[in-house]
């Protein structure tokens, strides 16, 4: 019998694009001149294994075109040839080619083989290269690959760009780009409205228009890729020289029929002219890679299922013998079923957890490839690469991410002799840290470069009418300023515009998420962005705690004790903070029944509990009456299903049904500190929940 | 945004569409549903981009797609005094020919 191997491609693509995130991440870390073995073998297995599958399902292009590869990497490995810059760089825009060609087979999408022909060439190149690498100043030859060389458009260029439905939502607007390019030359612009629906059909959000633009001016190619280069993810984009594209519409003969026929030379460059479309990536999959030890958790939870259900379908044998002794097993038996039930769902609600390195891979390619064209020096750090968060979230959160490291790169760090004449490292730092805090994710991007100039931002506002001249604002509404929208866009305020880089969508796709972006700076030392993601489909682990009649949930892991409150160590600052000694320390207490405005049945401190707990480095004592048990919690988000409400992180469903609100410990602190004067207080939200 | 913007939309009539003097990705929605609602009416209209500040693609191509929908439906609809700024990205785009409009239109 025949087996259908279609049914194989969606793993063998799924395989393909992790062997391309080892490749690309392997290639990025190779050192030139002395490469890691290792290195180069893990790059050569994957490259293998995406050949060998590739040939297997039928994808002959996607063979073919990674032999090349696999030939360099193999001479790479076994000490046959020097890692230099010209292939490692030769094999990461292949390895972009191949993501592209499998996308293509993936979708069902014709392969653009042009590109293809063109790095294959490249690769045949290097490997007839004995060796023998040439400078870029050296490699004068008519095939050189080098940006430096590319030729400048002689009479022009013809440019073909259509952005994707969603480009406009990222802040991104043609009319910018175009004024750009007008500057560069005489522009014509035709644009194509055939795609356009009729008013009621209309997402006034979308993009449905696609131009021609003829651009009549001496400028090399870079210069004009530099003006698309922010929505070469977000568009499709042509570059065709003038007098080539000229050419190819008076002879629409096959491009690769013409390469085999002409000289390398006029044959290679309206293909290599071909801008790299969207990148297909992993997460962009509608399935999911789930470790084995969380199937294996899965599988026995199903297990103890079993055996629980066997063990009260023991006990319904016959009603009318059901004594004390069977009631107690009946009992038992339902404890049971309750938290096998309980970790089934915890068990499943983890498999679509994945690590936050899934939204982080993409950033050493960024980096290394801006760096390369801005001239910059970058190191990026990441850590907490393993806070796990939910796919949904994750692949939402991507685009976000990539607009503030790419302004990072391009506004925040500056070029190495400014910071070497500030007394700054050559080497900027960009940070991209994730953790949790609070019943939340946090995602740090941090970089040492420029900081905001916040009388830049404040005169910039009063320009734009948004603030008066003479009005007072704290450094927080301030940098809320940047989110403002058209804010973040204008050209004049060159340390936070970026062509077409909205702040205003970055906050508004993390506020989507129910979450939220804070910006904090400081001139010549660098810019922190700090998103807080809430955790939809998290689970707590909480101590249950009792104020008068409600019950609120304290993550166990901000409580560092718990004591009874003897008055001798409680002291009064200027009558009004109350501070608990415990040991050498002095302890804030919060009465926690004043900031939600619960009657409480412990109002004097004598005898009452005290929890202490610590968040963002300090500590509290939360006042309480009384100590309930420990239990782990499903947080719901408070924010999504009501309203942000200060002090609180989120809410859980007891086992009784009722609603409890999980604690947000910093913000406790903080409220106890800065208690809030009127209106919105945590009081009147929490009533409003209950 | 200026604080006029609210009170020049809110003195629209049936045939009268004020565009405000923002129309970007922020504002489309808003205006969209104006420029629907003055289709169902089968006046002529009169669209008042006269104080027009800023204008992206976004508010641009909705602009057209209206134009688009009021002339197959045989709705005269005219452009209030240009703003300078709104023919230059309307120019940009080149969009000038579906929209009718001259690059020396402007009024200011």
């Amino acid at each position: 019998m025949a087996i259908d191997i279609t049914q194989f491609h969606e793993t063998f693509f799924e395989e393909s694009f992790e062997g391309l995130d080892i490749m690309e991440s392997g290639l990025l870390n190779l050192d030139i001149g002395a490469a890691d073995n290792d290195t180069v073998n893990s790059i050569f297995r994957a490259a293998h294994s995406i050949k060998g599958g590739s040939a297997t399902f039928g994808f002959s292009e996607v063979a073919e075109f990674t032999h090349g590869m696999e030939t360099l990497l193999d001479e790479m490995r076994d000490g046959s040839r020097d890692v230099t810059q010209e292939s490692v760089d030769t094999l990461l825009q292949s390895v972009d080619c191949l993501r592209e060609m499998l996308g293509a087979s993936r979708d069902k999408t014709p392969i653009d083989l042009g590109r293809a022909e063109v790095l294959k060439k490249d690769l045949e190149k290097i490997l007839s290269s004995n060796n023998s690498i040439k400078s870029p100043s050296e490699n004068n030859d008519s095939n050189s690959t080098t940006p430096a060389s590319e030729p400048s458009g002689g009479s022009g260029w013809e440019i073909k760009f259509k952005p994707y439905h969603d480009m406009l939502r990222t802040g991104n607007d043609p009319v910018r780009m175009f004024r750009e390019l007008a500057e560069l030359g005489e522009l014509s612009v035709e644009v194509d409205i055939s795609q356009l629906p009729a008013l009621e059909d209309l997402d006034p959000e979308e993009s449905y228009l696609s131009w021609k633009l003829t651009l009549k001016a001496d400028v090399e190619k870079e210069k004009v890729k530099e003006i698309f280069e922010w929505v070469e993810d977000e568009c499709d984009i042509e570059l065709n020289e003038l007098s080539a594209a000229t050419d190819k519409t008076d002879n629409p003969a096959n491009v690769i029929a013409a390469a085999t026929t002409a000289s390398p030379q006029a044959t290679d460059k309206p293909k290599k002219l071909a801008t790299p479309k969207k990148p297909a990536t992993s997460t962009d999959s509608a399935s999911i890679r789930v470790s084995i030890d969380k199937v294996d958790a899965l599988i026995n939870m199903v297990g103890e299922l079993v055996i629980t259900q066997s063990m009260i379908g023991q006990l319904d044998c016959d009603l009318d013998e059901f004594d004390n002794n069977r009631m107690e097993k009946l009992r038992d038996g339902l404890t049971l079923l309750e938290r096998n039930t309980r970790e089934l769902q915890e068990s499943v609600m983890r498999i679509r957890m994945l690590p936050i390195s899934f939204a982080f891979n993409r950033f050493p390619r960024m980096v290394h490839d801006l760096c390369q064209k801005l001239n910059k020096k970058i190191e990026l750090r990441t850590t907490g690469e393993q806070t796990e968060l939910d796919k949904t979230v994750m692949e939402k959160i991507g685009d976000p991410l990539v607009h503030l490291v790419r302004n990072s790169i391009d506004h925040g760090i500056e070029m190495p002799e400014d910071r070497v004449s500030a007394n700054k490292p050559e080497t900027g730092i960009i940070e991209l840290n994730a953790f949790h805090k609070g019943g939340n994710i946090i995602i740090e991007i941090k970089d040492d470069g420029a900081g905001f100039n916040k009388e830049r931002i404040k005169a910039k506002a009063v320009e734009r009418g948004l603030i008066s001249s003479d009005e007072q604002l704290s450094d927080e509404k301030i940098y809320d300023l940047l989110f403002q929208p058209g804010f973040s866009t204008a050209e004049q305020l060159s340390d936070i515009s970026g062509r077409g880089v909205g702040m205003d969508v970055v906050r508004r796709n993390i506020r989507e998420l129910g979450g939220n972006i804070d910006v904090s700076s400081e001139v010549g030392k660098g810019t922190t962005f700090t998103i807080r993601l809430p955790l939809t489909l998290a689970i707590l682990d909480g101590q249950l705690v009792c104020v008068g009649s409600e019950i609120y949930i304290t993550p166990l892991v901000s409580i560092v004790e718990s004591l009874q409150i003897k008055k001798e160590f409680v002291n009064n600052i200027a009558g009004q903070t109350e501070l608990y000694k415990v040991r050498d320390d002095y302890i804030p207490i919060v009465r926690m029944h004043n900031i939600f405005g619960i009657d409480a049945e412990q109002k004097d401190l004598e005898g009452g509990l005290l929890v202490i707990v610590e968040g963002d480095g300090k500590k509290a004592g939360l006042l309480v009456d009384d100590l309930l048990g420990q239990q782990q919690v499903v947080i719901k988000s408070l924010e999504t299903n009501y309203k942000r409400v200060d002090g609180v992180s989120g809410a859980t469903i007891l086992g009784d049904g009722t609603v409890a609100l999980i604690l947000d410990v910093d913000g406790l602190i903080e409220l106890s500190r800065n208690p809030p004067t009127s209106g919105n207080t945590s009081t009147s939200q929490v009533r409003e929940v209950a | 945004m200026s604080n006029n913007t609210e009170e020049n939309r809110s003195e629209n009539n049936n045939n009268s569409v004020d565009c405000g003097d923002l129309l970007d990705i922020s504002m489309v929605n808003e205006i969209n549903q104006k420029l629907k609602d003055s289709l169902r009416s089968d006046n002529n209209i009169s669209i008042n981009v006269s104080n027009i500040q800023r204008i992206d693609t976004a508010g641009a191509q909705m602009l057209c797609a209206f134009y688009q929908d009021a002339k197959s439906k045989n709705i005269q609809c005219t452009w209030d005094n240009p703003s300078d700024v709104f023919v230059k990205s309307i120019v940009q785009l080149g969009l000038d020919g579906h929209l009718d409009i001259s690059p020396a239109s402007s009024a200011k």
